[in-house]
């Protein structure tokens, strides 16, 4: 099946995730997809919530606050695919990157992610691998690069969790990386 | 159950051991050491329970395997394994004849010389994650910065930059903490215990750990009672074991400098209110001792044990 006809916004459903860890590249490769007409996620869901989390509390997340602010992130994702009908969409992570994250931060899977999981199934995951740029020594902030790396492996490990084998992309050109997407997209089933 | 390290003889020997069912992993497959290492117990959901470290060590060696990009023996492995797709389910004598003719090579050649190297490579490449997940008690490491700091926009990278600036936050308390340990100790012996100028020093060390202390619950009220990815597990407030040897100190006695440290951060006014604190004769002790350390100290003497 070509992808004219996985685009076309009257057949079933397609839904990729494109996800990985912070500094993977993903954004280019989300506005790759969007200038070649491909639908896909139009920003992130869970950034407003974030800040939105944080213009109310006045601080940053603590440890206290975590369920309740995956729980929200979780809700979106779920508004997010359910709202997508008909024909292929690429998703700007998925729901099982919530336990990948919660795992970072020492949380273990809730009831309502395990369901949300099993209920909602995407047709693929991609993961990019992280850009060579990101483990650059001169880059203060992620001077701790294997908090990053860290991050990366327990997202991956999310979605084995949760039954997908994602397919990886190599770090490369936001467009030879788009290539390499559609040409790994698995043929439907149905 | 924390991390451990497992030698790579006995590691290949649970990968190899692993061919004849081929993955996914039974319940019932000889791998009680490849589930202890740190990167398989830092991906189980339930790190307590057996299956779900299987279920963590599957799929980190699914991960492996398609990362296994060895021009000869990537295909050989993901075929043996049975992770490439139509694979699954096969015999291991199967797997292994489509193995051995993918990779080009005979297949006694390729069961008595191929596959153990293929699982040597797999258990190196488990034991290199397994050293990723030693985080320890690491300061941020630092670089020379030739380029902004540009981050995308990413709750995941704004949520990790926010930790390493609480580390970083941390990280600073002991070193300044280690900064005014050294100087007394100088001090100390320059002038003598008892002099002014030692004493004033070892009120400004305990000042430090007071502030130590502060940030260390700030750190907890964040992110929970240990830094985050520290192996083995470490309490925020055990980092000023790091700065340098000085006088125990209570939980009763931690909590009331964290108090007061919160409420007066700045060291005149630490200092101005520490006699009329609840914790004052402990204070006393703690200075004194700090000058004139008792000899030899003995291990038990660390603080916060």
């Amino acid at each position: 099946m070509d992808l004219t006809t996985l685009i076309d916004p009257l057949g079933p459903p397609r839904r990729y995730v494109i996800t990985g860890g912070p500094s993977a590249g993903k954004e280019a490769v989300l506005d790759e997809l969007a200038a070649r007409g491909i639908p896909a996620t139009d920003g992130e869901p869970a950034r407003e919530i974030y800040r939105k989390h944080r213009d109310r509390l006045g601080r940053h997340l603590q440890v206290g606050d975590r369920r309740e602010y995956s729980r929200e992130v979780l809700e979106a994702f779920i508004a997010e695919y359910t709202v997508h009908k008909h024909g292929l969409r690429f998703y700007n992570r998925g729901i099982p990157d919530g336990y990948g994250w919660d795992a970072f931060f020492g949380l273990a899977p809730y009831p309502e992610l395990e369901q949300a999981s099993r209920t909602y199934q995407y047709d693929a995951v991609f993961v990019l691998d992280p850009l060579d740029d990101f483990e650059s020594e001169d880059d203060l902030v992620f001077a701790k690069d294997r908090e990053i790396r860290r991050v990366h492996e327990l997202i991956v490990q999310g979605y084995y969790d949760a039954g997908y084998r994602p397919i990886f992309i190599a770090a490369d050109e936001p467009a030879r990386r788009v290539d390499q997407i559609l040409a790994n997209i698995p043929a439907p089933t149905d | 159950m924390a991390g451990q390290q497992v030698p790579s003889a006995l590691m290949t020997q649970q990968v190899h051991g692993l061919l004849r069912a081929g993955l996914p992993i039974g319940d019932t497959a000889q791998v009680q050491d490849l589930i202890c290492l740190r990167g398989v117990v830092a991906r189980a959901l339930d790190p307590g329970t057996r299956s779900s470290l299987i279920r963590a060590l599957d799929g980190l060696l699914r991960w492996q395997l398609a990362r296994f990009e060895h021009p000869r023996l990537g295909d050989a492995a993901r075929i043996l394994f049975g992770v490439t797709r139509g694979m699954s389910g096969l015999t291991l004598t199967e797997r292994r004849a489509r193995a051995a003719a993918a990779s080009g090579y005979e297949v006694h050649h390729f069961r008595k010389r191929i596959e153990p190297e293929i699982c040597a490579r797999l258990a190196g490449m488990l034991s290199a994650d397994a050293e990723d997940f030693a985080g320890g008690a690491v300061a941020p490491r630092l670089g020379r910065a030739r380029r902004p700091t540009r981050l995308g926009a990413d709750v995941f990278a704004w949520e990790v930059a926010e930790h390493e600036q609480a580390l970083a936050a941390l990280w600073s308390g002991v070193y300044a903490l280690r900064a005014e340990l050294l100087a007394t100790a100088r001090l100390a012996s320059m002038n003598g215990p008892r002099h002014e100028q030692t004493r004033s020093s070892a009120n400004n060390a305990l000042w430090r750990l007071a502030l130590l202390y502060r940030q260390a619950a700030a750190y907890r009220q964040a992110y929970g009672p240990r830094l985050l990815g520290a192996d083995p597990n470490t309490a925020p407030e055990q980092l000023a074991h790091f700065a340098g040897w000085h006088p125990p100190v209570s939980r009763t006695t931690a909590a009331h400098l964290t108090a007061l440290a919160e409420i007066h951060p700045g060291a005149e006014q630490f200092a101005g209110t520490l006699p009329s604190s609840p914790i004052a004769a402990e204070a006393e002790v703690w200075c004194s001792a700090l000058a004139d350390p008792p000899s030899p100290i003995r291990e038990e003497q660390q603080p916060w044990t």
